[in-house]
């Protein structure tokens, strides 16, 4: 499983650090595991995700992949029980699904650490902003004045582990719903009270 | 069971709607109702009466659900706030902060015109389904309601942003008086009217004919054709065979050419004739900080909107447009949700805004929407995307070709292949136009989207509109050095336009998004 680059790098001026960095998002400039020691909120670092998150995405994948690959054991053994062992189409079928098997067991393993890598978020007077994504990265910025309403979210698995999700709602359209998944859940509480706090009488519309 | 605000004015009182309402509700539901009594009776013809007697049930327990609702519906403005409350068994108390309405609109069928009253929807920035339907208030009521709402909404504003800036307490007191005395006095506030445009009928027609709308009337023509056919049991294979046989192919070219000809110019009939019933009458009128349209042939729309509640403007000029000196304007506020559930209203007051006008008035027009706007379209900073969009554009229209006559050359073997010898120019063509046309600007507090190969839409929003923003990149932007940069505003749709500014050079749109963050927070 490869390692994530975990150097913690000290960013005070983080945007314009950021605009020359070569890559939209890097991981280098994550706090690590801010979630767990009662970080201050707005302090215009980049706080990664609660690295449990990690661990129930791959429980949650586990579950599911172990479906799956049942599911393909009980065809493959059909398929070799009528064919023959080392028929063709066994054979074919076979490497099929060692091929598509050790893919799940990749997305359903690695995939989570991935993304906990270039996850982050961020919050600072002018707002929310989060990254994310592996292959397609994206970041998003919510301005505080326009947050209509916060959910935070826990379901079993997340409560096991202290997780919640926080959702943030604007008035826009697209991005009407803003998610941010793998926060620890005292995290998430304070995020939700630092971003609906002060905004007195705008109606961000 | 009464709530709170109910009791906190009880000397404001209630008001009802109309009693020629009840003829309106009956009227909705029989609209509603229309296929279904179709069938019903159709059913009845052929000596089922259950089907008839149990659409008759339904229909009536519906039909007094509305008319319950109907007679209990009362309405009142109290403390900066709309009240509506209905029902008997299930009562329902809605409260509209004044201050929270977008808009309110009116509609008027031919009936109402001739009853002088008019349905009245209210709308706020939540939700899909106007906040509240009056139906029906008589014209001098709706004016009452329209000024009260929008002085007391003004003045709640204003009220708020001085407060904020705790500039001068004497003058917000004075606000804050006079918005609470200005119901229930009778408080009449004439703000001048003043005209910004008003369509012609040739202007209407011009606009028709460079458009397509009539194509909306293909489907029902068909279907209304189909369904003639049925009732009167034209036999299509006779009229066939009736058709002289063994005509040379000239005639046969001939004919199909007339019969293009004649479907074009019906299209173009119709697409005057839907632009002129819709549109008949066409005002744009300012009145203070509200803007009001009215329009139409037989069904009137009369929609105000709050400059302020605007959220996006769309300039949008199509081939046919460009070559007449026509544009059009779309415009979108909060409140009146998606594209599925567009009421006539909502439809005039943000699809079609300004349904058309000539190219020189635009910038008058636009300037006039909003406090400080300067439009000077091509003096604009409009800054290219990335020097290297267009030969990714490029070779995605090569591939895409290659593609295309790899599949044609296979189903069609071997001369569908040349499709490529004609495709390949064309998506070269697209791919240059395309990155020809895409430009961002920001200037002042806009920010601006252009782009469209055939039809050219202008776009922007304000910085203190926007509601989120998003920097997005695919590996393929990666490899390209690009981003995409997405302003999500309120309510996005009737423009038909949205900011998403693909192929921005990375460190451009990273810039971009850092900025535009910044300039937000407002």
């Amino acid at each position: 499983m490869p390692d994530p680059k975990s150097t913690i790098a000290s960013h005070g001026d983080y945007p314009q650090e950021q605009l020359a960095a070569p890559e939209l998002i890097d991981a280098e400039v994550i706090e690590e595991g801010a979630g767990r020691n009662q970080p201050e909120i707005a302090s215009e670092k980049f706080h990664s995700l609660d690295p449990n998150w990690v661990t129930t995405e791959r429980i949650a994948g586990w579950i599911f992949t172990s479906v799956l690959l049942v599911a393909g054991l009980i065809g493959l053994s059909i398929v070799m029980f009528s064919f023959g062992l080392l028929h063709v189409v066994s054979i074919i079928c076979s490497i099929a699904f060692l091929l598509i098997a050790a893919g799940l067991v990749w997305l359903t393993h690695v995939m989570p650490q991935k993304e906990f890598n270039h996850a982050s978020w961020c919050l600072t007077d002018s707002g929310l902003e989060i990254r994310r994504g592996v292959w397609w990265r994206s970041q998003i910025s919510v301005p505080l004045a326009r947050v209509q309403h916060t959910d935070v979210h826990q379901g079993p698995l997340q409560r096991r582990y202290g997780l919640a999700k926080l959702t943030v709602h604007t008035a826009g359209t697209e991005n009407s719903a803003v998610e941010l998944t793998g926060l620890n859940f005292a995290a998430a509480q304070r995020l939700r009270d630092a971003l609906i706090e002060n905004r007195g009488g705008i109606d961000g519309v | 069971m009464a709530s709170e605000s109910e009791n906190t004015f009880p000397e404001v009182p209630w008001q009802r709607v109309r009693p020629i309402s009840l003829v309106f509700v009956i009227i909705a539901k029989l609209r509603q109702w229309i296929i279904p009594i179709v069938v019903g009776l159709f059913s009845a013809q052929q000596g089922s009466y259950l089907v008839i007697g149990l659409g008759v049930l339904a229909f009536a327990i519906l039909l007094t659900v509305s008319l319950i609702r109907f007679f209990t519906l009362q309405f009142r403005l109290a403390g900066g706030e709309l009240q509506v409350r209905e029902g008997i068994i299930f009562r329902s108390n809605r409260t509209v902060p004044v201050n929270r309405i977008q808009n309110i609109d009116l509609v008027q069928n031919v009936l109402h015109r001739i009853f002088r009253v008019a349905e009245v929807r209210i709308e706020t920035a939540s939700g899909k389904e106007p906040e509240a339907v009056l139906q029906v208030l008589s014209l001098a009521d709706v004016e009452e309601l329209r000024s009260r709402v929008f002085v007391q909404a003004a003045a709640s504003a204003v009220g708020g942003a001085v407060n904020a800036n705790l500039e001068s307490e004497a003058l917000s007191d004075t606000i804050g008086r006079d918005s609470d005395s200005s119901f229930g006095s009778g408080h009449q506030l004439d703000k001048p009217r003043q005209a910004l445009l008003a369509l012609s009928l040739k202007q209407l027609a011009l606009a028709g004919l460079a458009s397509d709308r009539g194509l909306l009337l293909v489907p029902i023509a068909l279907g209304g054709m189909y369904e003639f056919g049925r009732l009167l049991k034209i036999d299509g294979d006779a009229i066939l065979q009736r058709v002289p046989q063994g005509l040379s192919s000239q005639y046969m070219v001939i004919a199909l050419l007339v019969g293009l000809v004649v479907a074009y110019v019906l299209l173009k009939v119709f697409s005057v004739a839907w632009y002129v019933i819709r549109f008949y009458g066409y005002q744009l009128q300012a009145m203070g900080d509200d803007l009001r349209i009215e329009c139409g042939l037989f069904t009137r729309v009369s929609a105000t909107i709050p400059k302020q509640c605007i959220q996006f403007i769309s300039i949008h000029r199509s081939w046919l447009g460009r070559k007449l000196a026509l544009a059009s304007i779309r415009i979108e506020t909060a409140g009146g949700g998606g594209k599925e559930n567009e009421n006539a209203s909502q439809s005039v007051a943000r699809r079609w805004f300004v349904p058309v006008i000539w190219e020189h008035q635009v910038v008058a027009l636009i300037e006039q929407l909003r406090p400080g706007i300067q439009w000077t379209e091509s003096q604009f900073d409009w800054r290219p995307l990335s020097p290297r969009a267009g030969t990714r554009l490029r070779r995605f229209a090569v591939i895409a070709t290659g593609v295309l006559t790899l599949v044609a050359g296979f189903v069609w073997r071997p001369w569908g292949a040349a499709l490529g010898l004609v495709l390949l120019p064309a998506l070269l063509w697209v791919a240059w136009r395309a990155a020809k046309s895409m430009r961002y600007a920001r200037v002042g507090s806009l920010v601006l989207y252009r782009s469209g190969v055939m039809t050219r839409k202008v776009s922007f929003t304000f910085n203190d509109k926007i509601q989120t923003l998003r920097l997005s990149q695919s590996p393929f932007d990666r490899r390209w050095k690009m981003a995409t940069l997405t302003v999500d505003t309120a309510a996005a749709g009737p423009a038909e336009h949205r900011i998403e500014v693909k192929y921005m050079d990375v460190e451009v749109a990273r810039h971009e998004f850092a900025d535009l963050k910044r300039v937000s927070i407002v």
